[in-house]
């Protein structure tokens, strides 16, 4: 199962939707920010799950905008095992950083530097906004209050190594 | 009363069964709090509860923060009564007011208020006048929890108030309590979870 449909699959299980709710949906909870799913991809992420019978039409057949989708037992039961996957397997992510990094030497002093500098400005940029989407989405469940302390963890851990790698590479002779 | 070091209390006053009322005593609490009037339709409370929430954030930041693992989130709640009752019972909306309320932890007081509010008011179109923070206490009072749709209320009601309060010889003393426990946009509404709470005094 994709990502995109699990995500769908969550919204429905939570209760019937249609097309167009799922996608304020993704829109309301910035679910964007963390995946990828663009609003043609809806439709067609849906199909799908109805193909796999994860998902179900309520009403008489016509736009697919028109319909309300309901989770199948089939459907709640691979949400679960994908989810519990999705919550206990590490899936790493590789930062630009990295690959940044491993061509230090093809840069000059002052270029390196100023990249690293660029890079601190922006992540903490990063960090003021995704503390003020945090605010504007108040009141939060704690499960997605956990899910913005990720970020912010992640962010802070970046931040530090930043400042401790400049900090490094600017004393050295 | 700080419940979050009173787990026992904690649950008799938010997990009551869904069975039958039951009679609780409910302590001294604070509350954010913002009253409205007139029908209490669901964009109204909605737009109240949004501000609440907007208001309190650097108290719930600093809730979770300082209290860690013995964070519990507060669920919306809300009071409905008329100057005339029986508006109430008629359901004669129109003639409804309510009150908007979040418990705050025990440790906020009003200068915490009032910053969290000033640092806030930025986010929030109109600061609603009636924004505050108030500290109450209900007493005694009967109540229940109820799954499901908001159209089973009414028999609920009936029940609460034909019934069991003169069977044990008690009359409502104050507004009527709701207890939202849900997210309204994540759960569907035959699973939604609410508790029914009705201040009550002995009749005489």
């Amino acid at each position: 199962m994709t990502d995109a449909e699990l995500l769908l699959l969550g919204l429905i299980a939570e209760m019937p939707r249609h097309g167009y709710e799922l996608e304020q949906m993704i829109e309301q909870r910035g679910m964007r920010e963390w995946t990828q799913i663009g609003f043609s991809s809806i439709y067609f992420v849906l199909g799908k799950l109805e193909k796999a019978l994860f998902v179900a039409a309520e009403t008489p057949a016509g736009s697919k905008a028109k319909k309300a989708f309901s989770i199948t037992p089939a459907g709640r039961k691979a949400l679960v095992a994908q989810a519990t996957e999705a919550l206990s397997c590490f899936r790493p992510a590789y930062s630009s950083a990295l690959l940044g990094m491993v061509h230090w030497p093809v840069l000059s002093r002052e270029a390196a530097l100023a990249a690293l500098e660029d890079r601190a400005d922006t992540v903490s940029r990063e960090i003021g906004r995704l503390e003020r989407v945090r605010f504007e989405r108040q009141p939060l469940p704690d499960f997605i209050e956990a899910l913005f302390d990720f970020s912010a963890g992640q962010l802070e851990a970046e931040k530090t190594w930043v400042a401790k790698t400049l900090d490094y590479m600017k004393t050295k002779p | 009363m700080d419940l979050t070091k009173n787990r026992k209390k904690l649950m008799e006053l938010y997990q009551p069964g869904t069975e039958e009322f039951t009679l609780v005593d409910v302590p001294e609490l604070p509350f954010a709090m913002i009253d409205g009037e007139g029908s209490p339709d669901h964009d109204a409370v909605a737009d109240a509860v949004k501000s609440l929430f907007t208001a309190i954030y650097p108290i719930r930041r600093e809730a979770r923060e300082r209290m860690g693992k013995a964070f519990v989130e507060p669920p919306v709640e809300v009071l409905y009564w008329a100057d005339d009752m029986r508006d109430l019972a008629a359901g004669k909306k129109g003639n409804w007011k309510w009150r908007a309320l979040i418990t705050l932890p025990v440790w906020a007081d009003e200068e915490m208020f009032s910053n969290a509010v000033a640092q806030t008011k930025g986010q929030m179109d109109e600061v609603p006048n009636t924004l505050r923070m108030e500290t109450f206490s209900e007493g005694q009072c009967a109540q229940i929890m109820h799954v499901g749709q908001a159209q089973d209320i009414p028999a609920l009601s009936e029940r609460l108030y034909k019934q069991i309060l003169p069977q044990n010889n008690l009359e409502p003393a104050g507004a009527y309590h709701e207890i939202y426990l849900d997210d309204w946009s994540r759960t569907s509404p035959e699973r939604r979870k609410m508790i029914l709470r009705q201040p009550v005094r002995p009749k005489h």
